[in-house]
């Protein structure tokens, strides 16, 4: 596989990405780079496919056809350095399972897995399978990425106890834990309220001001023009991409929602851009 | 077209064969009886089949905490009567091939082999259509149901010598097992119990968000198909002890009624295993005792009355502590509306209104055990004003 310069550099780079549900196509033939350390925010009507398209990234979706380049390699090899933070929906609320332990998920590494510290302690085994970080220097790990979030009162509390807007920064710590050099949020801003929004956004920013690359999912067109560095206008495929001022142009943004599934049927790009 | 003896259901629903243990002749009255056996002086047989019983009762609470928390509690449902497909045709193959005695080792290999198709079929119905993954249960379990009950129906025509043996797989049958059968169950048992505390953390992980454990490397569908094995393997482990029709309760029962305690997985999984140990303790004790009262349904229905009364006492989660909440929010709500100005002055930090009667997990119950006896004010969904 020869990759483009471009594409063996960037965090993210998508090649003629094609997905289907059953037959019925959701995304076709999106070909994206995401810019390092910039903050991107992947808009769209309902349905355009925005979900699909980082599930497709991540392998959690088999595309029907197209790659997905982390840094040029597969998301495989990739994958310790990338961080995935799903919908709210997605998940059980009821599970019981305190706002700590799931971030203690993020901050897990491979071998504590399947060798939790209370089953195997460090010191019974060999130096060289040692674990790098001892569990108790994630729980604390775990435990700052809370406090950094506002949640540090909430840590021993079941995650169903929590509001919509607390259980949406437990995800974010979650993935903060993991010490990423990309997340992908899915719809992180669901169901929190403005002044929490603002505070998730600062410490977005402040993590992109560091070097990490972000790519959010996002509803809401008046603060992807203004919070985010870049756009990614989806609506089945690739309707404008750029930074977020132009891409989301009035006339670009008509054109994405007024559309909806007909820009899938007419899948021929050079229409759609005279269009 | 069916005569009595005939139809499968008469015969489903005719009395099982005499499966209790003998009753010991030197105690004096049931309850000494009893207690003789619970205390482990009911001889050495007893109490083999008591401690196997046990460890099928501690394996079964804790494969089923994982299998309940993935939703996929009533896969047991489905594995355990496809074996009776299994077993019927496992014993057809072996009739037809002139076989007279009866050979466990077989009629299981059979069940095994069944209850992995019905695994299976599971899981290609959830992936493969918009199906939730209940309704395929339902499906594959209703249906099975139905082939094990033509399958065995089929066998009624064979000639009947060792069909005992095969009545005892259906109904769980205690005094029948001789000590290596309780043996062969207690090892599938600890071998379940072994693999579900070893992989306690994926499993969690799994069961809690599949797809953020497949982000982050997790060999997701491996690990369903290992939980599956397991709830197969104390199926299987289940079948002699409680009977291929009883050995999903088995599994379920102790989980929900440890869901009801516990607000973590691995407490959960603890007070499960607990449930299921205690269960199957006073059940099979209870058979052992009872002439004519066969071993499985009597821990089936001990399991059940541990998960009613949880139901009714539970902190937290109980139906009593639920009302008496509703009853404490539901006077500070009049005393509100009622709107004394000392009242209102007292209660000011409750503006939790009618947002905070969402799901019960959100709302006022969420204060927790710990602050169940507060007044209205900690009642509430808590506050974003800890956060920044």
């Amino acid at each position: 596989m020869i990759l483009r310069r471009s594409e063996a550099r960037a965090p993210l780079a998508l090649r003629s990405i094609s997905v289907a549900y059953r037959g019925v196509p959701a995304l076709w033939d999106v070909s994206w780079e995401a810019r390092e350390g910039s903050m991107t925010a992947i808009v769209g009507p309902n349905g355009a496919g925005k979900s699909s398209l980082l599930n497709a990234a991540i392998g959690a979706l088999r595309p029907l056809a197209g790659e997905a380049f982390f840094w040029g390699q597969s998301f495989a090899s990739a994958r310790s350095r990338v961080a995935y933070v799903p919908q709210r929906e997605s998940v059980d609320w009821d599970f019981p399972v305190t706002a700590l332990q799931v971030v203690e998920m993020g901050a897990a590494r491979r071998l504590d897995w399947l060798l939790p510290d209370w089953l195997l302690p460090d010191w019974l085994l060999p130096t060289w399978v040692r674990r790098q970080e001892g569990s108790r220097e994630h729980r604390a790990e775990a435990r700052s990425c809370l406090e950094d979030l506002g949640l540090g009162a909430f840590a021993d509390r079941p995650i169903g106890q929590l509001s919509g807007g607390q259980q949406q920064r437990v995800f974010l710590a979650r993935a903060m834990a993991q010490q990423a050099d990309l997340l992908l949020l899915d719809e992180p801003f669901a169901g929190v309220d403005s002044e929490t929004e603002d505070a998730l956004f600062h410490r977005l920013r402040s993590l992109c001001d560091e070097g990490t690359t972000i790519i959010a999912v996002h509803h809401d067109l008046e603060s992807a023009r203004t919070r985010f560095d870049d756009a990614l206008l989806l609506s089945g495929s690739v309707i404008a991409t750029g930074s977020a001022r132009e891409a989301l142009s009035e006339d670009n943004v008509r054109r994405a929602f007024a559309s909806g599934s007909a820009t899938l049927a007419s899948s021929d790009p050079g229409a759609r851009q005279l269009a | 077209m069916f005569d009595g003896s005939r139809c499968p259901i008469a015969w489903l629903g005719s009395a099982p064969p005499a499966t209790s243990l003998r009753a010991l002749p030197e105690a004096s009255g049931p309850l000494e009886a009893w207690l003789q056996v619970l205390s482990f002086g009911g001889g050495y047989n007893t109490n083999v089949v008591l401690l196997g019983a046990i460890l099928l009762g501690i394996s079964a609470g804790a494969v089923g905490s994982f299998a309940m928390l993935k939703g996929r509690a009533l896969v047991a449902d489905a594995i355990s009567h496809a074996s009776l497909v299994g077993v019927g045709s496992a014993f057809l193959l072996q009739a037809a091939a002139g076989q007279q005695e009866r050979s466990m080792p077989l009629l299981m290999l059979g069940a095994a082999l069944a209850g992995t198709c019905a695994v299976v079929s599971i899981e290609w119905i959830t992936r493969h259509t918009r199906l939730s993954a209940e309704t395929a249960v339902a499906t594959v379990s209703s249906a099975s149901f139905g082939a094990g009950i033509v399958v065995l129906s089929a066998t009624r025509r064979v000639s009947g010598a060792d069909r005992a043996g095969l009545d005892e797989l259906i109904f769980g049958s205690t005094a029948s097992m001789t000590s290596a059968d309780a043996m062969l169950m207690a090892i599938l048992a600890v071998a379940a119990l072994g693999a579900t505390l070893a992989l306690y953390r994926v499993l969690t992980a799994v069961a809690f968000n599949e797809r953020f454990a497949h982000a982050r490397g997790l060999p997701v569908r491996l690990l369903d198909t290992i939980l599956a094995a397991l709830v197969g393997a104390v199926a299987m482990a289940g079948l002699q002890a409680v009977g291929m029709l009883l050995v999903a309760a088995l599994l379920v029962a102790p989980a929900a009624t440890a869901r009801l305690w516990t607000t973590r997985v691995a407490p959960m999984v603890l007070v499960a295993a607990a449930a299921g140990a205690g269960a199957a303790w006073i059940g099979a004790s209870l058979s052992a005792v009872t002439p004519n009262a066969p071993a499985g349904p009597l821990i089936i229905l001990s399991a059940a009355a541990a998960f009613l009364v949880s139901l009714l006492i539970a902190p937290d989660r109980g139906i009593f502590s639920g009302w008496l909440r509703h009853r404490q929010v539901a006077a500070a709500a009049r005393r509100l509306a009622a709107g004394g100005p000392a009242a209102a002055a007292n209660s000011g930090s409750a503006p939790t209104g009618p947002a905070s009667a969402g799901p019960a997990s959100a709302g006022p119950a969420s204060a927790g055990p710990a602050s169940a006896g507060a007044g209205p004010a900690d009642a509430g969904p808590p506050a974003d004003e800890g956060s920044r």
